[in-house]
């Protein structure tokens, strides 16, 4: 906790530069507005806000949702046998190399301006770190514990079940994390690219009408729902993970 | 004492026992590269047996039940068990290994459950019976402990345990007591005793311990450095339980530590 409040410190001295010297030069607002205007216009605009924030929100859980039903029978796949995992692998490094978010007008086209576009566009690009660290994961098991259940002669399930899987867990989530971050940039790509809600559609309605306080409040709302996750992926991850060593 | 399910470790049934599952061990060879761990070594453990293993640290004992339980392959040599050729002993010893190997997802209690979740013909009615080796080992009250939260000893009690729901007639112990206290280590001594002539179990027991070896087997087999080779094997017919006081002990332990110190003295 003392560190985390240690962090506000930069923050603040950060916002209060940024006001000051809003005030002082007396910048235009829809260049750039001082903070307390940003705070502002957040609360006051919230019911816009908020119904935006919620079609964002959903693209990026549903996001979330199809890299892990991709993600995760894949990675067990490619781990259940090396052939899967030679045939897939080179054709999973590639898929990364592809700059995927010049494929979102594509997937705009091709899916619509509607919801599915950036939920595909999210996905996309998070199941790759997910199936990565879960295959990590699973191969970083300690030889001496699968020694033990070999001696059972443990069945391929049974060893996921009770040693691969929550072997692989801390990785797991740790890839997690790094998704939740970058799925709320998928989903913003994808709503600038074509939308008809969302806060990165807000964004770009807003910055057409030179209300950049609007666009930060956007910000501002997008960063609180980027932590909100991030927050919950830890929740979960301390409830699963409850057998880990404090400290 | 606390009354122990006895139908959860089967006791070996007669008819097996006089055909006489015999382990014999014929010219078995391990190297690592460069490095002869043992060379054409020879052991037979007659069904029912307590032996303990005492050698030099590093001499090849850990390596030794690895590779009869296939973990490591063999160089060359045979492993026969009952008159059988088998290439290991995979499916007839438990095997419990020096690390605990416990999981740490899980509480002692489902560790020493492993056994019984995965093994195919296995009891179903596993929790009393580890409940019951629980108590006699004195973890009563930690089932629902995470591994990490208990102390080494207790870790390797539990470890104990999960071997002993094995069920096998064969048992291989590496360093079973090595992380207890001298009173704990003192019951479990006793406990270890109970259980082997209860179920008539087959058991090698690696210890680094002498009075523990003399307390507990019926053969006292003394190692090597490496290359590891059988130094003396001593056949004790002092009826069981016994103390450290006893003069025989006394005796037996003289020889031991003695041979010992030569074996230093000569590796050096
Ligand atoms: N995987 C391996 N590769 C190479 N050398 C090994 C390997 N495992 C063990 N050794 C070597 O083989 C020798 C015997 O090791 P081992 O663990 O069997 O000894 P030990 O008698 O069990 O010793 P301790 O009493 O300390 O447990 C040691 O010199 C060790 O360094
Ligand atoms: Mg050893």
């Amino acid at each position: 906790m003392r560190n985390r409040s240690a962090a506000l410190v930069p923050l603040c001295a950060f916002l209060i530069v940024w006001e000051v010297g809003c005030r002082l030069f007396n910048v235009q607002p829809f260049i750039l507005p001082p903070p307390s205007r940003v705070l502002a216009v957040s609360f006051l605009q919230a019911p816009t806000l908020f119904s935006h924030a919620m079609t964002t929100a959903a693209e990026i859980l549903l996001g979330l949702a199809l890299a892990l039903a991709v993600a995760v029978p894949l990675a067990i796949s490619m781990f259940y046998h090396k052939v899967v995992e030679r045939a897939l692998s080179p054709l999973l490094v590639a898929s990364q190399a592809i700059p995927v978010f010049a494929l979102a007008p594509l997937l705009v086209v091709w899916l619509g301006y509607g919801v599915a576009s950036k939920v595909v566009m999210a996905a996309v690009i998070i199941f790759f770190p997910i199936a990565v660290s879960l295959l990590e994961g699973f191969k970083n098991c300690d030889k001496d514990y699968e020694l033990l259940f070999n001696l059972m002669d443990a069945t391929f399930w049974q060893k996921l079940r009770l040693l691969h899987w929550p072997w692989a867990l801390p990785s797991f989530f740790a890839g997690l994390k790094m998704a939740v971050a970058v799925a709320t940039i998928g989903a913003v790509i994808g709503e600038w690219v074509g939308a008809q809600k969302g806060l990165g559609y807000l964004m770009i309605q807003m910055n057409a009408r030179l209300r950049a306080d609007m666009v930060f409040a956007s910000i501002l709302w997008l960063t609180v729902i980027g932590m909100g996750l991030w927050g919950l992926v830890g929740l979960l991850e301390n409830k699963v993970l409850y057998w880990k060593k404090e400290g | 004492m606390r009354p122990f399910d006895k139908s959860f470790l089967t006791p070996t049934c007669p008819a097996q026992r006089e055909v006489g599952n015999i382990l014999k061990v014929t010219q078995l060879s391990k190297s690592f590269t460069g490095l002869s761990v043992f060379k054409n070594l020879n052991l037979e453990v007659p069904n029912g047996v307590f032996c303990a293993l005492i050698g030099p640290s590093g001499c090849g004992k850990s390596t030794f039940f690895d590779v009869l339980m296939g973990v490591l392959p063999m160089d060359s040599g045979e492993i026969s068990w009952g008159g059988r050729s088998v290439n290991d002993l995979k499916h007839i010893a438990a095997y419990m290994q020096q690390k605990d190997l416990l999981l740490p997802w899980f509480s002692l209690e489902e560790n020493a459950l492993l056994p019984a979740k995965i093994l195919k013909g296995q009891k179903k009615d596993g929790r009393k019976a580890v409940r019951d080796l629980f108590a006699r080992f004195g973890l009563s009250g930690f089932e629902n402990y995470l591994p990490h939260q208990v102390s080494g000893g207790m870790r390797q009690r539990a470890a104990l345990v999960r071997t002993l729901t094995f069920d096998r007639e064969l048992v291989l112990l590496d360093e079973p007591l090595s992380a207890l206290d001298a009173l704990t280590r003192s019951i479990l001594q006793e406990e270890l005793l109970n259980l082997q002539l209860e179920f008539g179990k087959t058991v090698l027991m690696i210890t680094h311990d002498v009075e523990e070896a003399l307390l507990l087997a019926d053969d006292v087999v003394i190692l090597s450095s490496s290359p590891m080779r059988l130094l003396e094997r001593i056949h004790i017919t002092s009826a069981k339980p016994r103390r450290p006081s006893d003069p025989e002990i006394g005796r037996y332990k003289e020889i031991v530590l003695s041979e010992l110190k030569r074996e230093l003295t000569v590796a050096q």
